[in-house]
């Protein structure tokens, strides 16, 4: 492949953005269609209760008031996964969590359907409430859900060993263990769950939302609905951020559906702050118990993981999750003896889902810690000891993981000399510390929710005879740059400006399909899709070119809209001429690519759990600021290094990992999302606290190119995966500022605190010594 | 969708007009001065009331002489005063500190030390209320915070400004129906976390006086949250001292959002008097003022760090006041 790209790396602004930035985008709440009705849910405020009655009379008769509907007008179940089905649109016999839909109400004006909530009656009957895990792992009274594991709460157990987990522990010149502690985490997207549901004329339902996964919308609604899916349509507006949080069905979606059908007027639905916390899908709470074995050399000999996640209410992605806790461990390090267990817990709270870094984070952190006490023990440096272990780039992993391209090793090399490590490391004064860690995603899930031969990308182009390029697309563009990714690949196999292409992804009529913005598949699954539609049309107007010049059109090469021989520079027709050309006798220039991951993978039970066509890599290097006196943490300085395989978009990538950072350090300083006897106790922005300008540190951005041989001009993921290391990088550096192994996150001030004054009274033991500061 | 409940806005042009106006709807009403805090309540269902009468348009309330600050003038205009800041410097970093620019653009000084007691239990939306029930301060039968209090709220007094204003000696100015009075606000404040005040409902915060000699103290402010910008204080220590070489000659001292009210530490302030800024004084006033601070979770950090960040945050007021360099984030200053 050439190296001489024109558009792919360049750092153009988003191709979406102009609208953004100047208002004109559509957001959910920004669709407006006349004579619509404002829908307002009414949400339960028990944890876990039959429901016994529900009167929707009153409320239905009152002002402005067109229609209530409740769980009985549509109890077919849906999920993402199929094999997890246990949602309804509103609840039917019984309540599972404090802020699960009940009914719904379509009036003239928000307070009239506010007020008409407010007068539904619902008789509950209490039912026996779960908040943790531990009280769901065995048999209990009255199981969340019907279809546990032997009559716990359990949803989901995965257990899985390769090789000889104990033997490599008996063997093992240091083992550390530890035990780990996670409070769940919200995704933050700044826009609210929206919707507008519009009952077309020819009898159609159209439903309008921001959503990161159109298809299974799609697919739910039919069900739901109980309609033909090709009497559905879904359009996907501007999506104000999602990082997995908009990646299920939602109930609210089919709430506002079918008020639509029952009203035949379109129902528009805006979320305030609280019903997103309510909503959540966001990442699991959860326990994990680590260990690591190395041997005398600071090999590692095996890694020994179980973890008990804790889902909330419903499945949602959560058998994946479950999954992901323990197989993406097997990654970047060569582990040859591998032992997980992994439960997954329904309770009556918010559920839980996929969220940036899906499954991979919170173990991340445990691993990572726990290697990081290895390389203490070992008196090695923690860079040095991950070095030794890393895997090399097109080998395979112990539980038959592909490994393509992978530049773990210039990642984790270039962390450490663009940060002065070596001169830091162990170095710094008491409450100035540094920590290292590394990170591993996937690029895309290879196996499709649904077993299906249908590629799970496909890209439509279409030129018409002024020039312009029109890709179509159901690529979920939620800020992350898909749409930008089919306008470069594009651009650059045709030879013309960005400006050329324009990316029309939202809409189900006209879209091919596309599984949707998750798993991190955009980039690798739609470019290639992408790049191949283009090569396609590229192909028509060689041989057009051909045609003009009697040149052989495998000569051909597209540059500044214009067609050149490679081998004669005099020989050259202008993109237009060629176009022209292509066009007569023709009418169209019309073309489809698409991709479909390859075959791979074992062939044991949930082999298919973390397969992808390729994997990213990244390491993270993070320096703190510990305040002696008061325990809070500050992150001065972040480099992170991040092997995309290609970066398409620089700018893009470069803001990905910026807000990954970002993200990141949010989940270990400061967010939690806190629970009183199942109720959020802090569902707003205010108490729920993402990081703050003045807690983001400098950031260095370090991009690795890899060059995957099957991604498109050789990239991979950027959006998920470099977030994985931030965390682990923080926790590691805390320890080297003042010798607090934090095993909850977020890292809470108290607790720094109290260790900093228990390291005072024994002020003696310790190497490095109190500052003037001290007390 | 989050809207406001219905309500008559009415905007009155002086605060003669105001108060009347008050005084018809019968104690239902409620002041506006920016908003930035009353209509967060009132968006969240938490004591609404029919009418609301705004402040915004009564020119008496935005005058600004030397030390006299109008209550109606933004916080946004205190911040850009170079003279203001200059002559009471402890609430450059205050200012700076305070919510948000865009919180300072709308919110008042009136309404600053006016802003409602706040409390994790009770700041919620209707909703979250209802799913665990409901509490004192609002429609409820006792308080959920200190179990089984049926006649006290100990929400958390939040505002920034007050604790300064106390140490630089300033009075507050109100109007009412039997016309103008001054106190002392270090006697404005009462403890309760519905009632917070000695003010009479229909009175309004016409000024805040600093007096003149306010103007040679050395004073500063200290609070601690975790996040720099938009969080309200988890506790803040103010303090100014008036010093004769690195003798005490003057001491000021509040504990502030560690109770319902900016708690004013005159005893504590008294026994230092006369004595020398050394290390070990400071350590002396920072247990005090330790031990005489009774948090309740309230807020979101444990009350038992937060006491303990009261001695912290009073060593470093203190230290600052002797003119040491202490930790504060560059971004603010
Ligand atoms: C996200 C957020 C973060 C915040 N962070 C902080 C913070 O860090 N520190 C802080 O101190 N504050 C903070 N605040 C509170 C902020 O509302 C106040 O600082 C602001 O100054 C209030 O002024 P206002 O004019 O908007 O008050 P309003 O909301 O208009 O009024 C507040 C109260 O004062 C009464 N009132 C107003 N003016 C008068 C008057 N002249 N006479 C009589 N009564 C009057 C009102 O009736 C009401 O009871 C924050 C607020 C938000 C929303
Ligand atoms: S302190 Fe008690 S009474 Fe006051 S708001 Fe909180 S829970 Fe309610």
């Amino acid at each position: 492949m050439t190296q001489d790209f024109k558009v792919v790396g360049s750092r153009p602004p988003l191709v979406d953005s102009w609208k953004k930035v100047t208002g004109q985008a559509v957001y959910g709440d920004d669709v407006r269609f006349p004579n619509t009705l404002i829908c307002r849910l009414l949400r339960s405020t028990q944890p876990h209760a039959r429901i016994l009655r529900i009167d929707t009379s009153r409320a239905a008769a009152m002002p402005g008031v067109r229609a209530v509907v409740t769980g009985a007008d549509a109890p077919a179940r849906f999920g993402v996964l199929p094999i997890s089905q246990d949602e309804e649109a509103m609840a039917t016999d019984k309540v599972r969590y404090i802020g699960d839909i009940v009914a719904a109400v379509a009036a003239d004006d928000e307070a009239a359907a506010a007020a008409a909530v407010d007068a539904i009656e619902v008789v509950y009957e209490k039912l026996p409430e779960y908040f943790t895990t531990a009280e769901g792992l065995d048999p209990v009274e009255e199981p969340i859900h019907a279809w546990t594991v032997d009559g716990s709460n359990v949803q989901k157990r995965v257990d899985q060993h390769f090789g000889d987990m104990d033997g490599a522990l008996e063997q093992a010149a240091v083992k550390p263990r530890a035990f780990f502690d996670f409070i769940g985490v919200g995704h933050a997207f700044t826009e609210p769950h929206a919707v507008t549901a519009v009952p077309e004329a020819d009898g159609r339902l159209s439903l309008y939302t921001p959503t990161q996964v159109p298809h299974y919308v799609h697919r739910a609604l039919a069900k739901v609905l109980d309609m033909p899916l090709h009497r559905v349509r879904v359009f996907r507006t501007a999506v104000g951020g999602g990082f997995g949080g908009k990646s299920d069905p939602f109930p609210h979606e089919m709430c506002a559906c079918l008020l639509a059908r029952r009203t035949q007027q379109p129902v528009r639905l805006t979320f305030d702050l609280e019903e997103i916390f309510l909503t959540n899908r966001g990442r699991h709470p959860g326990t994990y118990d680590v260990q690591v074995a190395f041997d005398e050399h600071g090999r590692m000999l095996g890694l020994d993981a179980a973890a008990i996640i804790d889902g909330g209410a419903f499945a949602s992605f959560g058998v994946v999750t479950t999954y992901y806790n323990g197989v993406l461990s097997q990654g970047p390090y060569k582990i040859p003896n591998f032992r997980y267990s992994g439960r997954r817990v329904y309770t009556n709270k918010a559920p839980c889902g996929a969220m940036r870094g899906h499954g991979a984070v919170n173990a991340r952190y445990a691993i990572e810690s726990v290697i990081d006490m290895a390389a203490e023990e070992l008196r090695i440096d923690p860079i040095e000891l991950r070095l030794r272990n890393v895997l090399e780039p097109y080998s395979k992993t112990t539980n038959e993981f592909r490994i393509t391209s992978n530049g773990i090793r210039e990642c984790l090399e270039r962390v450490r000399d663009e940060t002065g490590w070596q001169g830091k490391k162990g170095k710094l004064p008491l409450g100035k510390g540094i920590g290292v860690a590394c990170g591993f995603f996937i690029s895309g899930s290879a196996l499709p929710i649904h077993k299906t031969r249908t590629p799970q990308s496909t890209v439509h182009l279409q030129i018409d005879i002024y020039g312009g390029i029109t890709a179509h697309s159901q690529g979920a563009e939620i800020g992350q740059g898909s749409d930008t990714v089919i306008a470069i690949a594009v651009a650059e196999v045709l030879g013309v400006p960005l400006d050329f292409v324009r990316v029309r992804s939202e809409d189900s009529d006209t879209a091919p399909l596309d599984l949707g913005a998750y798993s991190s598949r955009g980039c690798f699954m739609i470019g290639n899709a992408a790049r191949e539609a283009a090569l396609v049309i590229r192909d028509k107007l060689a041989r057009a070119a051909e045609r003009l010049t009697g040149h052989a059109a495998g000569d051909f090469d597209f540059r500044d809209a214009e067609v050149f021989a490679r081998s004669d520079a005099s020989v050259r027709v202008s993109y237009f001429e060629a176009l022209t050309e292509a066009l007569a006798d023709n009418g169209a220039l019309i073309a489809k690519g698409w991709y479909q991951s390859p075959r791979m993978g074992g062939t044991f039970k949930g082999a298919g759990a973390g397969l992808a066509p390729a994997y990213s890599f990244s390491a993270c290097i993070a320096e703190v600021d510990v305040d002696l006196e008061t325990g809070l943490v500050k992150c001065t300085a972040m480099a992170l290094a991040h092997d995309c395989g290609r970066a398409l978009n620089r700018l893009a990538v470069e803001g990905q990992i910026e807000g990954c950072m970002h993200m990141g350090l949010g989940q270990a300083l400061l967010e939690e999302m806190r629970y009183d006897r199942g109720r959020i106790t802090n569902p707003n922005l205010l108490d729920y606290k993402i990081l703050g300008p003045f807690e983001t540190p400098d950031m260095k951005v370090i991009i690795v190119e890899s060059e995957d041989k099957e991604g498109p001009f050789g990239g991979k993921e950027a959006g998920e995966g470099p977030l994985i290391c931030v965390l682990p990088a923080l926790g590691n550096a805390l320890y080297d500022a003042v010798g607090y192994r934090s095993r909850q996150l977020p890292v809470r001030p108290e607790r720094v605190f109290e260790h900093l004054r228990k390291l005072r009274r024994a002020e003696a033991g310790m190497s490095k010594t109190w500052g003037a500061t001290g007390r | 969708m989050m809207i406001l409940p219905e309500f008559d806005l009415l905007r009155p042009r002086s605060v003669d007009e105001a108060v009347a106006a008050a005084r018809r709807t019968s104690g239902a009403f409620d002041y506006l001065g920016g908003g930035t805090d009353l209509l967060c309540n009132y968006k969240w269902g938490i004591n609404a009331n029919p009418t609301v009468i705004s402040l915004r348009h009564i020119g008496e309330l935005n005058e600004r002489q030397g030390g006299s600050l109008g209550g109606g003038l933004t916080l946004a205009e205190l911040e850009a005063d170079e003279d203001f800041l200059h002559d009471f410097p402890a609430f450059r970093r205050t200012l700076a500190r305070l919510a948000s620019p865009l919180i300072r653009q709308t919110g008042t000084l009136a309404g600053n030390i006016l802003v409602d007691t706040r409390c994790i239990w009770l700041n919620q939306s209707a909703f979250a209320r209802r799913a665990l029930g409901n509490c004192l301060k609002a429609d409820g039968p006792e308080c959920r915070v200190v179990k089984g209090s049926t006649d006290r709220c100990y929400a958390n007094y939040s505002g920034d400004m007050a604790p300064v204003f106390m140490v630089y000696g300033a009075e507050i100015r109100l109007a009412g129906p039997d016309g103008e009075r001054t106190l002392p606000l270090t006697e404005f404040f009462s403890l309760d976390g519905r009632t917070r005040n000695v003010k009479a409902p229909e009175e309004i915060v016409v000024a805040l006086d600093l007096p003149g000699d306010a103007r040679t103290l050395r004073a500063s402010y200290q609070k601690f949250r975790v996040r720099e910008a938009w969080d309200f204080p988890e506790l803040a220590v103010a303090a100014s001292a008036r010093m004769d070489g690195d003798r005490i000659e003057e001491l000021s001292l509040v504990a502030s959002a560690v109770a319902s009210i900016p708690l004013w530490m005159d005893e504590i302030a008294a026994k230092y008097v006369g004595r020398t800024l050394d290390d070990e004084t400071i350590d002396a006033v920072a247990g005090d003022m330790f031990k005489a601070s009774r948090p309740v979770r309230a807020t979101l950090l444990p009350p038992g760090y937060r006491k303990h960040m009261v001695r912290v945050m009073t060593t470093r007021a203190l230290r600052e006041i002797r003119g040491d360099a202490v930790p504060v984030p560059a971004a603010a200053m």
